[in-house]
């Protein structure tokens, strides 16, 4: 069971929270693609003894991206890797106002399954103050015409915004569970360094949000899902029985992924590789056959850490005997003991398994370096 | 010998005499163009970075002049008070000194306190009026002020800028003719003084010392006075910017001497070298020093506390006004306390141990040394807050006082009188100078200028004050001990010892401090300050809530495990005290208050 994700870096233009490795200049997409193609054959040793069972175009917006590019890559991924046909969830990133007929068919017909739609809020205010490409109508149109396609698809939805108050979060939460998708992820807005969104707090600092409106928000989207029937399984992610996205939930049991695309992750046991987060130089790399990533060998704490890392924040939790068969018995020792002091609201331990309740999950990153190893 | 000229550069802080240091060892082609640059012979890195001088630095200058060779050696002093002692030392070492005054700023109170310190040595006074070159120099009025001083005539002065260079052949010239050479005997047993030492982990110690008599020769069998242990000279030489190794150092000299004693504490700064078949007697070293404030220092890690020993005991032979001994703390294990000149000498110890010697430390609240007669007569030195005797058992406590000096300009009298006044001061003497200038003498409790004191005179007086002072005794007074309580835990290392009539004020602003100090853990701490049963001040902190990134997918993994790890180290170097993490900033909250 393995994983590829496709990272493409385009997109039309920049959402004022977001940082990610992106460029709104189409040009060089031709190049680019190319080049990733490249990358696909290259890597393609690494995984030769691999199924291939999730495969994740992400980015970026990659329903912006031209179909004949998307083919390329999409035919280039069939023809150099074993491919689990019968289960392979095939999941693309789009954005509600790319959710046209023609687009739709396209990407059923080259064997997308799965699609993760970036609607973020369903209130027109917020969509504006976050530069948003999409309008509100937009979104019930796209995601609409999505549901002839697709059964399977997802809905992001971004809580904590200091403009959309609670009963507009309410609002926006029930509008989107109207569409019944399998997966809902929502994620608390964060203020991300070099991003317009942190300029415009800056200067009007009354607008940063407060741990306790954000809790409460949490709190809010937990229960409506919750009354729908979706299960809290990730800090950030909700879902219909049988439906937890396979390859997020790959990342999280350390299954190995290649990342193919400039700025993408790849981890094969114990190596971790991120390519260079700059088009033009990653193009440029692949084509001179230099060096175009960069590598870690995880040492043994360093992946007791992420194996806790991950832990605390799922619900399938960790277990004590995992850590004493990798790392040692001292180890799970000391982590039981440092979790058995924890508040009783915020974790539940079972026997052999400990995890954190959608309470704790709230101070998962405290509670993790607390347990690390360095 | 008697080409040789021995001499130091004094002056009030910041009136320029490294940059003048820079000028003289560029005109006599001393320092090379490409090793030359600002304040040259401020070589720690906290000196540059802090733009002052911390420590002596002595430097040998060869000098042609009228067909003759000369050889001075120069010692730049610093100027700030806490570092008075290291003036004093680099005074033995010389027969004349240069005296600075900024032609701005006129004579300022360590002017004149340096200056007493050179004519208690009987040194040669070169008085220079430095920074000529500035539009705001006041040349004829700080002629005057000179010649009132000092005594000279107004010819005697040299006018001087040690940026553009007016001056320097004037002031190389006069070294000459001005300075005596030194007195010593090359033929008489050796008698050299030792004023300074570093550890060296390829070489040992490298001790720096003055000949008086005789000569020390590479190879020589040399001798301690005070221990009588012998020793190898393995090199001899000079100080030029780098070390430079000769085949012998005469009488008169400065320079240093390698034998490779790795062990600290067998060599002290003012102790006399001779040689082991000829010994001579002990010169008279140096006036102990007298340390003003007190705190702890410990470990981060208790493990650690060897390793700290050593690298105390080698740092002390590189500052020999540090003092200390054993300390044990209920909260923070073993370490030390330690005896310094000031807080800038204090923050300047604490620096060097982590950036020189790679230790984590903290430390803890600093005071004075008090003194308390208990009901059975008995004097208790209390120089920790843990030494303060149980308040029914005590009859009387003492603190120190002292003789404050601070020359202003008259229209800020009445800002410094009210913040004397505040301070417990009494004013004992008020006299103009000059026309434009007061000296004003104040009685005041050490503990009282000891934390925020300059901070606070700088700010009411637009800078224009200087301020020197002299211990002058001990006087009763209602000093008490204030704790600080976590979640009802006393945190011994956060103890304090003060007066009464400010427990209220301080308490309410150190629990204001630490409450900005400490993280936000899983729980609310409750923050107290309480004088015996009684709490004076108290803050909450409420519980950490919400600490969780949103995203944590294949491209997050890598970063966020880092960040996560950094924040573990962090927590690594918090001292846990009951279940309450608190990093090594809040124990020094007292300082920063504001
Ligand atoms: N205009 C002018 N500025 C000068 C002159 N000499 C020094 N300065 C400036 O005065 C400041 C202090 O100079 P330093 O040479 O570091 O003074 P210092 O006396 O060695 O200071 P401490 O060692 O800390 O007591 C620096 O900013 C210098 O650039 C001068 O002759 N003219
Ligand atoms: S569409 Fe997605 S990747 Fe592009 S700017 Fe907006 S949030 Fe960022
Ligand atoms: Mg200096």
């Amino acid at each position: 069971m393995a994983g590829i994700y496709l990272h493409i870096p385009f997109c039309k233009q920049r959402c004022s929270y977001c940082n990610f490795h992106f460029t709104t200049n189409l040009n060089k997409s031709y190049e680019l693609i190319e080049a990733m193609i490249k990358e696909l054959v290259l890597k393609s040793k690494l995984f030769q003894t691999e199924t291939i069972s999730t495969i994740y175009l992400g980015g970026g917006t990659p329903s912006i991206l031209n179909r004949l590019l998307i083919e390329k890559l999409v035919n280039t991924i069939y023809n150099n890797y074993t491919i689990e046909t019968q289960k392979l969830e095939f999941t693309l990133e789009a954005n509600p106002e790319d959710l046209i007929e023609d687009n739709l068919k396209f990407w059923k017909q080259i064997g997308i399954n799965r699609l993760s739609i970036g609607v973020q809020s369903m209130h027109p205010e917020t969509l504006q103050w976050f530069n948003r490409c999409h309008t509100v109508k937009q979104a019930n149109l796209g995601i609409e015409k999505s549901t002839q396609y697709f059964d399977n698809f997802n809905l992001d939805l971004i809580y904590g915004i200091p403009i959309q108050h609670h009963n507009q979060l309410i609002t926006t939460t029930q509008q989107i569970l109207n569409f019944k998708p399998t997966h809902i992820s929502s994620y608390c807005l964060t203020i991300e360094s070099k991003t317009h969104l942190k300029h415009v707090l800056k200067q009007n600092p009354q607008l940063i949000p407060t741990e306790q409106f954000q809790i409460e928000q949490y709190n809010i989207v937990r229960t409506l899902l919750g009354q729908q029937g979706y299960m809290h399984y990730e800090v950030s992610n909700f879902s219909l029985n049988c439906f937890e996205s396979k390859h997020n939930s790959a990342y999280w049991l350390g299954k190995p992924y290649l990342g193919i695309g400039p700025s993408a992750h790849s981890y094969i046991y114990p190596n971790r590789f991120w390519n260079i987060s700059h088009n033009q130089k990653y193009i440029a790399d692949i084509n001179q056959n230099k060096s175009y990533y960069q590598k870690e060998t995880l040492n043994t704490h360093q992946q007791f850490n992420e194996y806790i890392m991950f832990a605390l924040r799922t619900k399938r939790g960790g277990s004590f005997d995992f850590i004493e068969q990798h790392f040692s018995k001292t180890l799970a020792e000391e982590t039981l003991q440092k979790l058995s002091k924890l508040d009783p609201n915020d974790i539940s331990i079972e026997s052999d398994y400990f995890r954190l309740t959608p309470q704790g999950w709230l101070l998962s990153d405290a509670i993790a370096s607390d347990l690390f190893k360095v | 010998m008697k080409n040789i000229r021995n001499f130091c550069i004094i002056a009030h802080i910041d009136h320029g005499k490294s940059t003048l240091a820079d000028r003289l060892l560029e005109y006599t082609n001393t320092i090379t163009d490409r090793d030359m640059m600002d304040q040259v012979l401020d070589d720690m890195d906290l000196e540059r970075e802090k733009g002052i001088t911390i420590k002596s630095h002595a430097i040998q200058i060869n000098y042609r002049f009228e067909n003759q060779d000369y050889i001075f050696n120069l010692i730049d002093t610093p100027g700030h008070v806490d570092f008075s002692y290291e003036v004093s030392k680099a005074l033995a070492s010389c027969e004349g000194a240069l005296l600075l005054v900024d032609a701005s700023q006129g004579i300022q109170a360590q002017t004149i306190s340096n200056l007493y310190l050179a004519l208690d040595c009987d040194l040669e006074i070169i008085p220079v009026i430095n920074k000529i070159d500035m539009d705001a120099a006041k040349v004829p009025e700080v002629t005057d002020q000179i010649v009132e001083l000092i005594g000279c005539k107004p010819t005697d002065i040299i006018l001087a800028s040690g940026r553009t260079g007016i001056g320097i052949n004037d002031i190389l010239s006069a070294i000459i003719h001005r300075i005596p050479a030194p007195k010593g005997d090359p033929t008489l047993p050796l008698q050299a003084l030792i004023f300074d030492s570093v550890f060296n982990s390829f070489r040992g110690i490298i001790i720096y010392f003055r000949i008086m008599n005789g000569t020390l020769s590479k190879n020589d069998q040399i001798q301690f006075v005070s221990t009588e242990k012998n020793y190898f000279a393995e090199e001899v030489g000079i100080l030029k910017l780098k070390m430079q190794p000769k085949e012998k150092v005469n009488a008169g000299d400065v320079g240093y001497i390698i034998t490779g004693i790795k062990n600290a504490k067998e060599v002290k700064v003012g102790d006399t070298i001779t040689l082991a078949k000829n010994p001579g007697k002990a010169i008279d070293g140096f006036e102990e020093v007298k340390p003003m404030v007190f705190a702890g220092i410990f470990p981060v890690v208790t493990d650690d506390f060897e390793e700290l020993r050593e690298c105390m005991e080698k740092l002390q032979l590189n500052d020999s006004s540090l003092t200390f001994e054993l300390e044990t703390s209920q909260a923070l294990g073993f370490g030390f306390r330690c005896g310094f000149l000031g807080l800038l000498h204090l923050e300047i110890i604490q620096e060097r141990l982590e950036r020189e010697y790679n230790q984590t430390v903290i430390t803890t609240v600093p005071n004075v040394s008090f003194r308390a007669t208990t009901t059975k007569q008995e004097l208790i030195i209390v120089d920790n807050p843990i030494k303060m005797p149980d308040p029914v058992k005590i009859n009387s406590i003492e603190e120190p006082f002292i003789r404050a000096q601070i020359i202003t300009l008259p229209e800020f009298i009445g800002n410094i009188m009210k913040l004397c006044l505040a301070k417990r001061g009494n004013l004992l003497n008020q006299s103009y100078l000059t026309q434009t200038r007061v000296e004003l003498i104040f009685e005041m409790p050490l503990t009282e200028i000891v934390f925020d004191f300059y901070d606070k005179l700088k700010s009411s007086t637009k800078g224009y004050a200087s301020f020197d002072y002299t211990p002058c005794g001990y006087r009763e007074a209602d000093i008490v001990k204030m704790d600080i309580l976590l979640n009802n835990e006393k945190v011994d290392a956060l103890s304090s010892l003060i007066h009464r009539s400010k427990t209220h004020e301080f308490g309410r602003r150190l629990c204001e401090k630490l409450k900005e100090l400490l993280p936000k853990q899983q729980f609310q701490i409750a923050i107290q300050a309480a004088v015996g049963a009684k709490v004076v001040a108290r803050e909450n902190i409420s519980a950490l809530r919400k600490d969780v990134t949103a995203k944590c997918y294949g491209g997050d993994v890598s970063r966020k495990r880092k960040l996560l790890e950094k924040q573990k180290e962090g927590k690594k170097r918090m001292k846990q005290i009951g279940n309450i993490e608190i990093p090594q900033s809040a124990f020094l909250a007292v300082l920063k208050l504001d």
